[in-house]
């Protein structure tokens, strides 16, 4: 099992000892650890790939869009597990049609609509196109963990005279701690890597997140590997922060999911 | 997309009023205009040729040939003396297409100077023309081993390094990339370039000469007044001279002050002797035609398909317009 | 209390109104947008008219699109079932170690986490062809020169080098929800088959295996789905090439609206594969659900 983890992390070991080399180590050796490492690299791919603003942009879009994701997809899951009739089937349905569409068949009307609505290079226009095609994996995972949940305590609260908000966001939305945090690691992940719509809608402006401004740093530097690979090191390292700290909730997202 | 394709959709601002649209000499008008009107600025023209290392010449003992056979001759010796003779760099597609450019107007245009207006009109094909015989040379160049190992998983930067480290002799390139190729060498004044030569005699040599890149202004555009402007401004000699500079092209119009990079030296007699053909893609009706043209070299070379069946897809490509 | 809820306990509609808005808006509407233009001529820009089946027929008999059909279908199938079947060994070789498992976890997972076209970069440099680079440079110093390839230059190799790639950055996902159903068969099932004689092999194949069907189910529609719909990492790594060696629906779709502009005939294409997919999912999920077997 070692030695599987091990060949398995070949590329990884590639990506960060290249880092840690600059040109003239790298002509040397090219597979072995470095002899003198160094951070220059890292510094440098920060600077050129205006790493700081393509980072807040990043947090920002992803953040506020997986906020909405959670807030608007649970209450809409929430319909769809309750109402057992036809109307809710059907609803259900119309959202799980989302995830068979491929983003390219409605790509270009879509990006005309955000143009003349004069979204594009800002972040409320992907934070909307983030939350329209989430939406339908967002409740996709949310419904099927309602459904397996007793109505009994929702119930309680509404025979007491709570509102239909309070029972819900008080008693439902708290016992949907799970999959919220499957929902959320999915979702984050998802909108923090996705690459080509961002492309099309922020590119060029001051808004581009890490992954086109990754892209074309690449395009630009491609042959000085050390930088190259500095600069892709420094993209992914935000993400796999997060998910070294959340991975329990991740793998115990995927278990309630599976019974679901 | 092609400059025709969005100026037809109106969405290019027409720049037919500016000073410097009278300066367009009469065989490049097609390349900046569109049914009589000047949509794109372009400083000026670019040639493909071989960019070659003095160094590694040297070395092996030869110099630039000046017909086919001596070409073969030279690149033989290159590759006895150990080094790569020409580097290619085939798995970044735009670079596939230039040896083709590089043989087609000795093959093709020497003979049929207007096989452009042939084809458009239905009367000739790429299938039955100097096509294959370019092609043929193409192949021969690998068959023959003179190519690096792998073409097709090389890409451009590598094969621009192993130019300018001397590790290969040359690689056939358009001179617009000159100023890669000298950030990536040892040493730039190692570097200069040579007519390849796609003919047995040096009279018949033909070269592909023209505009590659241009600027236009969106119709649409909310600072238009102020494009036009900038368009104006680089319409200026100076700025002409500028830019010619710094990308190694021949200015469409020249002063007394404009500097041509000494590497294409040999490359202005076939441009001013009417030699020259622009880079072929710009006379294709359509925009699937290069793109087919990258994937059958690239299918050549990786031994998947032959000759006659890429130049038959060419043809059935161009006609789908 | 089964049967009907009482309409009092049940949300108000209006619960769902902003999911409704914001989809009918962002995927709906546009998508259907994108129907209509399937039957035109379309370029994206300037006039169009319609061109009835026109679009569909031409797919019918374009050697590229059908030749990136095939891809497509071979890239899938290979996805599915390598992907899923190195999940299964691996989580099999986690579940077995208890004190290393959450690092193994870790390590095989984290690849998912990261952007897939940055993976593709990655990768693009372990393909590289010189013997002294990447994967050829160390099989070159483990002593298997012989095995050097040029991954991605090379026709024959490149769309499994594009696989391979996808396999290695999802194995670990496929293996974390082989893992959870793993864990959630219980261990005096085991206890009862071994104490009933039943060797390693028998205990698998008879207790853990049907009770990994909701894992399979999952695991096997995710990567269909993923496999079918793949773009970004073949786009980075090879853009279809070399020639059309790796051209899959998705990057023909691509080149068509993006390169050729050709909006009209990329969106019938588009079409196409939705209908594909959802067939393909409809089938699967009437397939695999029916092995589930759920402990009462």
């Amino acid at each position: 099992m070692i030695v599987v983890a091990v060949a398995f992390l070949f590329p990884v070991y590639a990506l960060v000892t290249l880092s840690l080399k600059d040109p003239r180590q790298i002509a040397a050796s090219p597979l072995g650890p470095p002899t003198s490492p160094t951070f220059e690299n890292f510094g440098s791919a920060w600077e050129r790939a205006s790493f700081g603003t393509a980072l807040l942009n990043s947090t920002v879009i992803t953040a506020v869009s997986v906020a909405i994701l959670i807030a608007v997809g649970s209450f809409a899951a929430y319909v769809i597990a309750r109402w057992q009739t036809r109307l809710g089937y059907g609803l259900y349905v119309l959202f799980l049609l989302g995830i068979v569409l491929p983003f390219q068949l409605g790509m270009i009307p879509l990006f005309t609509m955000v143009d003349d609505a004069g979204l594009l290079g800002t972040y409320q226009g992907m934070i909307i196109f983030y939350t329209g095609i989430q939406l339908p994996f967002t409740i996709f995972l949310y419904t099927g963990f309602i459904r397996a949940l007793p109505s009994d305590y929702a119930d309680a609260a509404l025979i007491d005279g709570a509102g239909h908000l309070r029972a819900f966001s008080q008693v439902v939305f708290p016992l949907l701690r799970p999959i919220t945090g499957t929902v959320l690691i999915l979702n984050a992940v998802f909108i923090w890597n996705d690459f080509f719509t961002p492309l099309l809608y922020l590119g060029g402006s001051d808004r581009e997140t890490i992954p086109v401004r990754i892209f074309s740093f690449v395009g630009q530097y491609v042959s000085d590997y050390g930088l190259v690979f500095a600069g892709l090191v420094l993209a992914a390292l935000p993400i796999l922060a997060i998910f070294l700290v959340l991975q329990k909730y991740v793998i115990k997202g995927f278990s309630s999911g599976l019974k679901g | 997309m092609s400059m025709v394709q969005i100026s037809d959709a109106n969405l290019l601002a027409d720049l037919s009023d500016q000073a410097w649209t009278q300066k367009i000499p009469e065989n490049f008008r097609n390349a900046y205009q569109n049914k009589g009107r000047t949509f794109i600025y372009s400083a000026g023209s670019s040639v493909i040729g071989a960019i070659y290392n003095k160094k590694v010449f040297t070395e092996a003992g030869v110099a630039p040939p000046t017909t086919w056979p001596e070409f073969l001759a030279v690149c033989e010796k290159i590759k006895q003396a150990g080094k790569v003779p020409i580097a290619l760099g085939a798995q970044t597609q735009w670079v596939t297409q230039l040896i083709t450019y590089a043989l087609v107007p000795s093959t093709v245009y020497v003979k049929d100077p207007d096989f452009d207006q042939q084809m458009a009109a239905g009367k000739a094909s790429f299938a039955d023309s100097g096509w294959v015989q370019a092609l043929e040379m193409y192949l021969d160049l690998q068959k023959r081993g003179y190519f690096n190992d792998d073409p097709n998983g090389t890409t451009f930067e590598q094969q621009t390094s192993m130019v300018g480290t001397g590790k290969a002799a040359m690689a056939i390139q358009v001179s617009a990339v000159l100023p890669d190729f000298r950030k990536a060498a040892d040493n730039e004044d190692d570097l200069s370039m040579f007519v390849v030569p796609g003919a047995d005699n040096a009279a018949d040599v033909w070269i592909p000469a023209g505009i590659v890149v241009g600027v236009g202004v969106s119709a649409r555009s909310k600072k238009l007044a102020d494009a036009k402007k900038f368009i104006e401004f680089l319409g200026e000699q100076k700025n002409i001279n500028a830019w010619s500079e710094a990308v190694a092209c021949v200015p469409f119009v020249r002063d007394s002050s404009s500097r041509i990079d000494p590497l294409l030296e040999p490359f202005l007699p076939y441009m001013e002797n009417n030699k020259a053909v622009p880079f072929m893609d710009q006379a294709w009706p359509n925009a699937e035609v290069q793109p087919a043209h990258f994937a059958v070299v690239q299918e050549l070379l990786g031994g998947k398909t032959t000759i006659p069946e890429a130049l038959e897809k060419l043809d059935d490509t161009y006609r789908k317009s | 209390m089964r049967g009907r809820t009482s309409r009092f306990l049940l949300p108000p509609w209006w619960f769902a109104a902003p999911a409704l808005l914001v989809y009918a808006v962002v995927v709906l509407y546009p998508s259907g947008a994108g129907v209509v233009y399937a039957f035109t001529d379309w370029t994206g820009i300037g006039d169009w008219s319609f061109v009835g089946f026109d679009n569909f027929t031409k797919l019918w008999s374009d050697d590229a699109a059908r030749g990136s059909l095939i891809n497509t279908l071979l890239l899938t199938v290979a996805i599915v079932v390598v992907q899923n079947g190195m999940g299964l060994l691996l989580a099999l070789g986690v579940h077995a170690r208890i004190r290393s498992r959450s690092l193994l976890r870790v390590i095989f997972f984290a690849p998912a986490v990261v952007s897939p076209v940055m993976v593709a970069f990655l990768w693009k440099y372990v393909y590289n062809p010189d013997p002294g680079e990447g994967l050829n440079g160390l099989l070159g110093a483990v002593g298997l020169g012989s095995w050097r390839q040029d991954w991605l230059g090379d026709p024959d190799l490149a769309l499994w080098s594009v696989a391979f790639m996808v396999v290695w950055q999802f194995a670990g996902y496929s293996m974390v929800i082989f893992l959870a159903g793993l864990e959630s068969v219980p261990d005096n099932l085991h206890e009862a088959a071994m104490i009933d004689g039943a060797g390693r092999w028998q205990r698998f194949r008879h207790v853990t295996w049907p009770l990994l069907a909701p894992a399979v189910t999952v695991n096997v529609m995710l990567s269909t789905i993923g496999g079918l719909k793949l773009f970004d990492q073949v786009y980075a790594a090879t853009n279809g090439g070399p020639g059309y060696a790796s051209e899959t629906l998705s990057t023909v779709l691509y080149k068509q609206a993006f390169v050729y502009g050709n909006y009209g005939y990329s969106t019938a294409i588009a079409l196409v594969l939705a209908l594909f997919v959802a067939a393909v999912s409809l089938v699967q999920v009437h397939f695999l659900r029916g092995r589930e077997v759920t402990i009462t």
